[in-house]
């Protein structure tokens, strides 16, 4: 499954508790839509790193990178990007 | 304490009452009685805590023709009793409960102002043909009612709602809105209740039920200086607090048989035994455990206090799985759903009481409401702080004092910071500010309603409802006399006092008594500044000051916990994984119709995966839950249980 899938569906299941992908935009915002609070965010960090081997930094846990499906998506791309380098 | 129950109505026969107190033994297993009139009867089932051989009740005065049933504790009873002794009432049990009768007789409505305790009762005044329901003053005791005059019926009233249900020609329907109160408060609002056309009678309140109208009387509520002149004086604030609760204390130490102690490991119950031993007494303690949940358990806390005053002492452990084998047998005592696990474990630990052969127990409940203990007490003050400068990047950094778990990463983003805790930051003013994000957190757990659950209540608005009742004088009292206000009458007197205290200890036949919830106490303490309360971010200084020299210095400094026990680790165990699949089943969730069995489906599987950390994942799973086992209990399973 793409990256971009895997967090739509990871968001879905377990913040708005469905599989109807019409639920959620890529673009939206979690923070403003209310989808998830300070343990959500946690659990995002937290998947991140097991799901996808990567490290989050203090400094990385920020909304510019972790607030919607697309940010995430660019993110891990990120991230990725840099290991291999 | 006891139950009491009864009917006014045409046609009223004393088998009703029987049926009626046939649900309340538990609460009252030492004797029966009952007072029948032509259009009322009255029933009681008596625990004997005073006067265990000359108290029975019904009560029934043949000069002032005033009957009576009353489930409760009079503190100052002896005072009352010679007053009226000297205005030639004439006594013919030495009971406590006694003195109400004539009080009502000599000052009406206006005497229950006179009375120190925790009560519930119903007078049938014969002359006018009146019935009075009166409870006290924060709601220790329940009386609710179901009022059929409309429909050509009776008004039924009792202790607890099944005795209401055991009367009643047919199974109850939910209140929808008192659901959707339970999913924003943790219980419906006062004087609702989760089954449709039963009512219960405020705390503070009398209802007074006279041939086809019904009035309702406040005698008493919380309240604050609206012109902020609070005595500001540490010494006498010291002295007033050392004064009342050790009245309090004393007082409530008083009955025919021995008083035990609940010991948390807080600075609440601790601070009630220390008083007591002071006094000279010794009472046996109490205390719950959570052996495999160290973020619950404390033990070592309650180990602290013991080396201090040692004496006799019972554990009751708990392994988090086990809880829930207790659960329906909670919900039958509760009598409404519940987002929270910790009522179970007080049952099992009054019924340790109960084994010992002890009928009362003193708890701290009440301090944290009158003297400012929760956390949001501090986090209202942080967010004040932060509302006259919503814009500081400093300011809300001070929540990392209450939310360890924020320092560091999380605070790199102010961004996420002001998400979590802004909510009402730009109306600092707003009459539930304080509780804005509690509120707001339990009211996702509304996600979870079927589409048929969200039309029916959406028109009902709980937050507007609260703000409806608030007194006019709310909006001129100092911010955390609003908060406690709040806590008072949302927290303490629907959830904490019935369900983690009245109904679990009653289920055993045991009597709590809460010296902090004194009127007098009370009264006192809100004219108190509320820097006298917490001092900065220390929350009960003024308690903490009064026991400083008399309590483990660990006691007294450790961070606030409240009582709190496993929630969503309590149903993880794979032995609990079919049960939990059965209840939770689509065709289950679809028959009660609350909620949605997709999501629901969503939410359990986070559960078996282990994911569940959150609150308000842990307060939607275990309100799911409860919800499902209570319609079952009380409305699916009505005639098996009723008939």
């Amino acid at each position: 499954m793409a990256v971009k899938d895997q967090i739509r569906t990871f968001i879905l299941n377990n913040y708005l508790f469905t599989d109807d992908k019409a639920s959620l935009k890529d673009e939206q915002s979690f923070l403003d839509s209310g989808i998830i609070d300070s343990i959500g965010v946690m659990e995002i960090v937290l998947y991140l790193e097991t799901e996808f081997d990567i490290k989050v930094a203090d400094a990385d846990i920020s909304p510019e990178n972790l607030d919607s499906v697309n940010q995430i998506t660019q993110f891990i791309d990120l991230k990725r990007d840099s290991l291999e380098v | 304490m006891c139950g009491l129950a009864g009917f006014l109505g045409p046609s009223v026969g004393s088998h009703l009452v029987d049926i009626m107190l046939h649900h309340l033994q538990h609460r009252g297993p030492d004797a029966r009685g009952q007072f029948n009139s032509d259009n009322i009867a009255l029933g009681h089932q008596r625990l004997s805590i005073i006067a265990p051989t000359n108290g029975k009740q019904p009560f029934y005065c043949s000069n002032t023709r005033l009957a009576m049933v009353c489930n409760g504790e009079i503190f100052n009873h002896r005072a009352l009793r010679h007053d009226l002794a000297a205005k030639k009432y004439c006594f013919q049990t030495d009971s406590d409960c006694e003195v109400i009768l004539h009080l009502y007789a000599e000052y009406g409505i206006q005497g229950f102002t006179q009375l120190e305790g925790q009560f519930a009762f119903a007078l049938w005044d014969e002359r006018s043909q009146k019935l009075v329901l009166a409870r006290d003053r924060h709601g220790i005791l329940p009386l609710f009612f179901q009022d059929q005059r409309a429909n050509g019926g009776g008004v039924s009233f009792a202790s607890e709602i099944k005795s209401i249900l055991a009367v009643n020609s047919c199974a109850p329907e939910a209140n929808l809105a008192a659901i959707k109160q339970i999913f924003t408060f943790w219980s419906p609002l006062e004087g609702e209740t989760p089954f449709k056309n039963i009512q219960q009678v405020k705390p503070g309140h009398a209802l007074l039920i006279q041939g086809n109208k019904t009035e309702e009387l406040c005698y008493w509520d919380w309240s604050f200086p609206d012109n902020h002149q609070f005595i500001n004086n540490e010494k006498e604030a010291l002295e007033g607090l050392q004064s009342l609760l050790t009245e309090s204390v004393s007082s409530r130490l008083q009955a025919d048989v021995p008083v035990a102690s609940l010991l948390s490991g807080g600075l609440d119950s601790s601070s009630v035994i220390a008083i007591a031993r002071d006094l000279g007494h010794k009472p046996d303690t109490y205390s719950i455990t959570f052996s495999d949940s160290k973020e619950h358990d404390e033990s070592s806390f309650q180990a602290q206090l013991l080396e201090r005053y040692p004496g006799r002492h019972t554990v009751t452990d708990f392994k988090s799985s086990s809880i829930v084998n207790y659960l329906e047998e909670t919900l039958w005592h509760t009598e409404m759903p519940l987002l929270r696990m910790a009522p179970g474990p007080i049952r099992q630990l009054s019924s340790s009481i109960n084994e010992d052969g002890l009928k009362v127990a003193l708890t701290g409940e009440g301090a944290d409401e009158v003297l400012g203990g929760y956390d949001l007490f501090k986090e209202t003050k942080i967010r004040q702080f932060w509302a006259k400068q919503p814009s500081s990047a400093l300011r809300p950094k001070l929540l990392q004092r209450l939310y360890p778990y924020l320092n560091g990463w999380l605070t790199s983003s102010d961004a996420y910071l002001q998400s979590f805790f802004k909510q009402g930051l730009d109306q600092p003013n707003h009459p539930l500010f304080s509780h804005l994000p509690r509120w707001s957190t339990t009211q996702t757990c509304q996600q979870f309603f079927s589409e048929e659950m969200r039309d029916a209540t959406k028109d009902h608005d709980p937050l507007a409802e609260l703000t409806n009742r608030l007194p006019e004088a709310f909006q001129d009292w100092h911010w955390f006399n609003k908060a406690q206000y709040l806590e008072a009458h949302t927290l303490l007197s629907t959830y904490i006092l019935p369900s983690q205290s009245d109904r679990m200890l009653m289920a055993n036949s045991v009597e709590g008594r809460y010296p902090f919830l004194n009127h007098k106490l009370i009264e006192f303490c809100n004219q108190l500044h509320p820097k006298l309360k917490m001092r900065g971010l220390n929350e009960k200084w003024l308690l903490k000051q009064l026991m400083a020299t008399r309590l483990p210095p660990e006691i007294i400094n450790r961070p606030k916990q409240p009582y709190r026990a496993p929630d969503a680790a309590a149903f993880a165990h794979p032995r609990h994984h079919d049960w939990l699949n059965e209840l939770l089943s689509p065709s289950n969730l679809l028959d009660c119709g609350y909620f949605d069995p997709t999501k629901v489906g969503f939410l359990l599987k986070k559960l078996q995966n282990k994911q569940i950390r959150s609150q308000k994942d842990n307060m939607a799973l275990v309100g799911i839950i409860t919800t499902q086992l209570w319609h079952r209990a009380f409305i699916q399973d009505y005639n098996k249980r009723f008939r």
